[in-house]
C-alpha cells in the first residue's frame, strides 16, 4: 500500500489532513501525533481559533497512541482557555481511561451525565470504560439503556450489532443492523452487512435476504466490492473457486424455481463483469496478484455461464 | 499428535505488524506452511480482517482464493483479541480453523498473538500454538527464535513497515491494495538479510 510520510508535508496539507480526519472522524491517531509533532505544533497560534480543535483531536490521538505525556499538555493547553469546561474535563476523564484509572474515569462521566443529561457524548464514555474492562455483558445492558433515550444513534446500534455478535447472538445483530437502516437507509454498509449477517446464518430463506440485500447495497454504491463478491456467494458457483467452501447454503440454489434461478444467474455474470473489469484497471505495480484472482473470476465466470 | 510449531521470521514478522497496524482492534488471518511428521513450519501468512467478529462472505472468499493459490499448503489460522488482557480463545477462529481442517482433511493449527506481550522490552515468545484435541483445543509446543530475531523485528516497527501492510479487508475496499503483502515482504526479507 502507498503510505505518506506525515513528517514531511507542509503546514497547510498538515492543516487540511488533520481537519478532514476531524470531520469524518477516521481513527488515525498515531498519525495525527506524527503531522503535530513534526509539522503543526511548530506554530499552533497560526490556526487561530481553529488551534482548540486541533488540540482537541491531538489529545484523543494521543491517548489512542499511548503517549499520555502529550495528551496531558494539550489537557493544560485547554484548560488554561477554558477552565470551566465540561469538554475538557471529558478528556481529562479520557485519561484516565487510558491509564487504567477506571473508576475515577467513571466518577467524572457520572458528575458530567448529571450536569448535562442531554449530552450522549459522556454516557457512550461509559461504554467504552465497561468495554476496556472487558464486561461484555454490562456493556451490552448499558447501550440497550442509552438506547432507550438515544433511539437515534446508529453508531450505538452499530457497537451493539457487533456486541451480540460476539456473543453469538446473530438474531439480534441483526435486529441492530435493521435498526440503522431504519435511520439512515441511503447508507450502503448496513444493507451490505445485513447481508452479509443473512449468509452467515445460512438457510434457503436467509441467502435469499442475503442476496436482496447486498442487490440493494449496489444499487445506492454501485462500485462497492463487497456486495458485488456477496452476489457471487450467493449464486455459489459449484466447480472452481469455491468448490469446497459449499457451506450449508446449497440449498439455496436447489430450492429456487428455473425463472429465479436465471435472474440471479444473471446478476451474478453482472457481478463479474463489474469485478473483471474493477480488477482490470489494477497495475500490476501496486498489486502484483490482482491477476491471479482475474485469473479465478473469468473461469467461474464460464461456470455461471454455461449453467 | 502433539504438534511442534516453528514460525519463520516473515510471517511472525507479518503477524506482529497486522497487529500494530490495528492496535485497538482484534485481527485474523490465515497461515501457510508445510507438516513434516510432528512439526509444522509457517513459512507465510496472509491477513484478513481487523475485526473480531469476521462474518462469512469475506472469510469464504479469502480462504477459497488462498486455497486455490496453495492448496494443501493452507495450515491453519492466526488471530489476536481486541483486549489486550483477553487470552481466550475466538470462537470465530476456532470456526474458521475447524473449516480449514475440512477443507484440507488435515489438522489446522491455530496461532494466538499474546497482546500484552507486544511491547517492546518483553523477550518472550509473542506467538501461542493450539491444535485440536478431540473437542478442545490445547496448546502446544512453539519452536522460538529468541532475541535476535526480535531485534531485527524492532528495526522493522522503528521503519512503521506496518503501515504499508494490507489485509483482504483492505483489499475489498480498494483492490489495489494486495493482500498477499509481496511488496512489503520481500522489504522484510532485505532488512532480515541486512541485520545477519
Amino acid at each position: 500500500m502507498v503510505t505518506t510520510d506525515w513528517t514531511q508535508v507542509s503546514y497547510e496539507e498538515g492543516r487540511q489532513t488533520l481537519k478532514k480526519w476531524r470531520e469524518c472522524g477516521v481513527r488515525r491517531s498515531e498519525e495525527v501525533v506524527e503531522i503535530w509533532e513534526h509539522v503543526i505544533s511548530r506554530s499552533p497560534s497560526s490556526l487561530g481559533d481553529e488551534q482548540w480543535a486541533v488540540l482537541e483531536q491531538v489529545c484523543i490521538a494521543s491517548l489512542d497512541a499511548a503517549r499520555v505525556d502529550l495528551a496531558q499538555e494539550c489537557i493544560d493547553l485547554l484548560h488554561a482557555q477554558f477552565p470551566n469546561s465540561n469538554r475538557v474535563l471529558k478528556l481529562k476523564g479520557m485519561q484516565l481511561e487510558a491509564t487504567e484509572h477506571f473508576q475515577k474515569a467513571l466518577d467524572i462521566y457520572e458528575r458530567l451525565v448529571e450536569e448535562d443529561p442531554n449530552n450522549n457524548s459522556y454516557r457512550k464514555r461509559k461504554v467504552a470504560v465497561l468495554l476496556a474492562q472487558g464486561k461484555r455483558l454490562d456493556a451490552i445492558r448499558a447501550i440497550n439503556e442509552y438506547l432507550k433515550i438515544f433511539l437515534n444513534d446508529p453508531e450505538a446500534w452499530l457497537q451493539l450489532s457487533e456486541l451480540y455478535l460476539l456473543e453469538n447472538d446473530v438474531p439480534k445483530s441483526v435486529h441492530c443492523l435493521e435498526e440503522c437502516v431504519l435511520i439512515q437507509p441511503l447508507n450502503s454498509m448496513y444493507f451490505r452487512r445485513l447481508g452479509d449477517l443473512r449468509y452467515t446464518q445460512g438457510g434457503a430463506d436467509n441467502v435469499e435476504l442475503a442476496r436482496a440485500y447486498y442487490e440493494r447495497a449496489l444499487k445506492i454504491n454501485p462500485t462497492d466490492l463487497r456486495s458485488q463478491y456477496g452476489i457471487l456467494l450467493v449464486r455459489n458457483p459449484s466447480g472452481l473457486l469455491l468448490k469446497d467452501f459449499q457451506s450449508n447454503n446449497q440449498i439455496a440454489s436447489t430450492t429456487k424455481s428455473p425463472s429465479e434461478k436465471k435472474k440471479a444467474g444473471l446478476a451474478a455474470v453482472d457481478a463479474i463483469d463489474n469485478l473483471v473489469n474493477r480488477y482490470q484497471k489494477i497495475s500490476p505495480k501496486s498489486n502484483p496478484e490482482s491477476d491471479g484472482i482475474l485469473n479465478c473470476l473469468e473461469a467461474m465466470k464460464v461456470t455461471i455461464g454455461s449453467k | 499428535m502433539k504438534f511442534n510449531v516453528e514460525t519463520q521470521a516473515l510471517p511472525y514478522s507479518t503477524i506482529i505488524l497486522h497487529c500494530l497496524k490495528y492496535p485497538s482492534k482484534g485481527v485474523f488471518g490465515l497461515l501457510i506452511g508445510h507438516k513434516k511428521g510432528d512439526k509444522v513450519t509457517v513459512t507465510g501468512c496472509i491477513p484478513l480482517c481487523h475485526e473480531s467478529t469476521p462474518l462469512a462472505p469475506p472469510l469464504e472468499l479469502a480462504t477459497a482464493l488462498v486455497h486455490g493459490k496453495f492448496g494443501a499448503s493452507l495450515v491453519g489460522v492466526y488471530f489476536a483479541n481486541a483486549n489486550p488482557s483477553d487470552t481466550s480463545l475466538n470462537m470465530y477462529a476456532i470456526r474458521l480453523a475447524d473449516k480449514i481442517t475440512t477443507v484440507t482433511s488435515s489438522p489446522a493449527i491455530l496461532i494466538q498473538v499474546m497482546n500484552e506481550r507486544l511491547v517492546s522490552d518483553c523477550d518472550q515468545d509473542r506467538l501461542v500454538a493450539f491444535e485440536k484435541d478431540g473437542d478442545s483445543w490445547k496448546e502446544t509446543k512453539t519452536l522460538f527464535q529468541g532475541s535476535n530475531f526480535l531485534r531485527a523485528l524492532q528495526t522493522v516497527i522503528q521503519k512503521k513497515l506496518y503501515r504499508e501492510l494490507a489485509d483482504f479487508e483492505n483489499h475489498l475496499d480498494n483492490p489495489e491494495a494486495d493482500f498477499y503483502n509481496t511488496n512489503l515482504s520481500n522489504k522484510l526479507v532485505q532488512i532480515a538479510e541486512l541485520r545477519s
